[in-house]
């Protein structure tokens, strides 16, 4: 079933490409970069989901980036306010230098089934003790959000917000209405998924086989040069302006 | 059937209370972006995470669950666009405080409070290229966060403000144990997952 839906998309990175691409963007923004080269690497997003015909995500994505770089841009020429200036400037320095790496691994997470990144990632001898409990992760973050927002609703009903008076009489407790019952309920759904799993034979000794089948194909390496040279070429001729 | 080696339900857990830490240290760690939160953060991160750690120690039987708790950490926040110093600080502090519950014995209140203000230490590799990686980093957030957010960053964070982070994150991780410790008794043991 998988392996028919990812052979019927036109375009299709293998999911090792991606975290490699995540890895050199995450890389790439630890040193200290001008904004020619900035852009280059939050462009690369912006066309992955394109790729993944995501078009709403992709231009929501270029308007804050393009917002952030014309706010890196004319940081010194603004004539407002300082405070107001401070926050602008701290906002798109956040933008510029996280997001890409967010917007990739949102992108990762969206596009990649799980089972095509165990199949991907076991082929290049991950070890399970290390991808058990990463895809475990990542299979919990939304479930924590979703947990997390229906706990909100249930505290809002009976009053217990930050905009309410009785918050603040009491902020510890409060605090501690939406942390226990959030763990609580994390702690059993995941009592319950290591049960399907067990029940499904993850601590066979045996290798496991997999319907995903991953191979790195001729998308995957002409994805990658391009990547790469364009940063590169960006950042050459960046230097020699 | 009991083994010394890691079975799948206790990787799945690895799984879980990891995502709960990761979700904790970057909600909190976010308020960063005002520069007086930097330290103060330092207190704060491992007084909440306290509460879930505390549930986690409680289903720490073996050798290797914390280590790969750290490594995942770190790895999580390389890749969100901190620096690989995140790695560097959270293993080896991980398997300080793994080796701690190994020596000290696993679900003992006594030596879970030092193996978690170890392992708290780890999250110091987030501010620590302040200290360690010099000027080109200070240069870095300059050029992206701006003249003033830098100047401010580094009023409230000198050099020796390293030794009082240390000693903010003990603080914070000693009593994160305690209010864990008092949770773990007012709720969780009731509802019957501790």
């Amino acid at each position: 079933m998988k392996k028919e839906s990812s052979r019927k998309r036109r375009f299709h990175l293998d999911p090792r490409i991606k975290v490699l691409i995540l890895v050199m963007i995450a890389t790439i923004e630890m040193f200290n970069l001008n904004i020619w080269v900035m852009g280059v690497i939050g462009a690369i997003p912006f066309f992955l989901y394109l790729t993944d015909h995501r078009i709403s995500g992709a231009i929501k994505y270029s308007i804050v980036f393009g917002l952030s770089v014309l706010a890196h841009v004319f940081r010194t020429d603004m004539q407002i306010n300082m405070v107001l200036n401070m926050v602008i400037v701290l906002l798109g320095g956040f933008v510029l230098k996280l997001f890409p790496a967010f917007a990739t691994g949102e992108y990762i997470l969206k596009s990649t089934s799980v089972s095509e990144m165990i199949s991907a990632f076991s082929a290049i001898g991950l070890n399970r003790k290390m991808l058990i409990p990463l895809s475990v992760m990542f299979r919990f973050f939304p479930t924590i959000r979703r947990e997390h927002a229906a706990i909100h609703d249930a505290a809002m009903m009976r009053g217990v917000s930050i905009g309410r008076k009785r918050f603040w009489k009491n902020p510890g407790q409060a605090f501690e209405y939406r942390i226990v019952p959030l763990m609580i309920t994390v702690a059993n759904i995941g009592n319950d998924l290591s049960a399907a799993a067990l029940s499904r034979g993850l601590d066979n000794p045996a290798r496991h086989t997999t319907y995903t089948d991953v191979k790195i194909g001729m998308t995957d390496i002409i994805t990658l040069i391009c990547i790469v040279m364009s940063v590169t070429a960006v950042f050459v001729i960046s230097k020699l302006i | 059937m009991e083994t010394k080696r890691l079975t799948g339900k206790d990787l799945i857990t690895v799984g879980i209370y990891t995502a709960i830490y990761v979700a904790v240290v970057f909600v909190i760690g976010a308020t960063n972006a005002i520069p007086i939160m930097y330290p103060i953060s330092m207190v704060i991160i491992p007084l909440v995470a306290g509460i879930p750690m505390m549930l986690y120690y409680t289903k720490i039987e073996k050798f290797g669950m914390l280590t790969i708790t750290g490594i995942i950490v770190g790895i999580f926040f390389y890749l969100s666009g901190y620096t690989w110093l995140c790695v560097a600080f959270l293993v080896p502090t991980a398997l300080i405080a793994d080796i701690i519950l190994k020596v000290g014995g696993y679900k003992k209140f006594k030596v879970i409070v030092p193996s978690y203000m170890v392992f708290a230490l780890g999250m110091l590799g987030g501010p620590a290229p302040l200290w360690f990686a010099g000027e080109s980093y200070w240069d870095g957030i300059k050029e992206s966060m701006g003249e003033q957010y830098a100047e401010q960053l580094s009023s409230y964070m000198p050099s020796w403000m390293l030794w009082v982070g240390i000693g903010l994150v003990l603080i914070g991780a000693f009593f994160g144990a305690l209010l864990g410790k008092k949770m773990l008794n007012k709720h969780f043991k009731k509802a019957g997952i501790a």
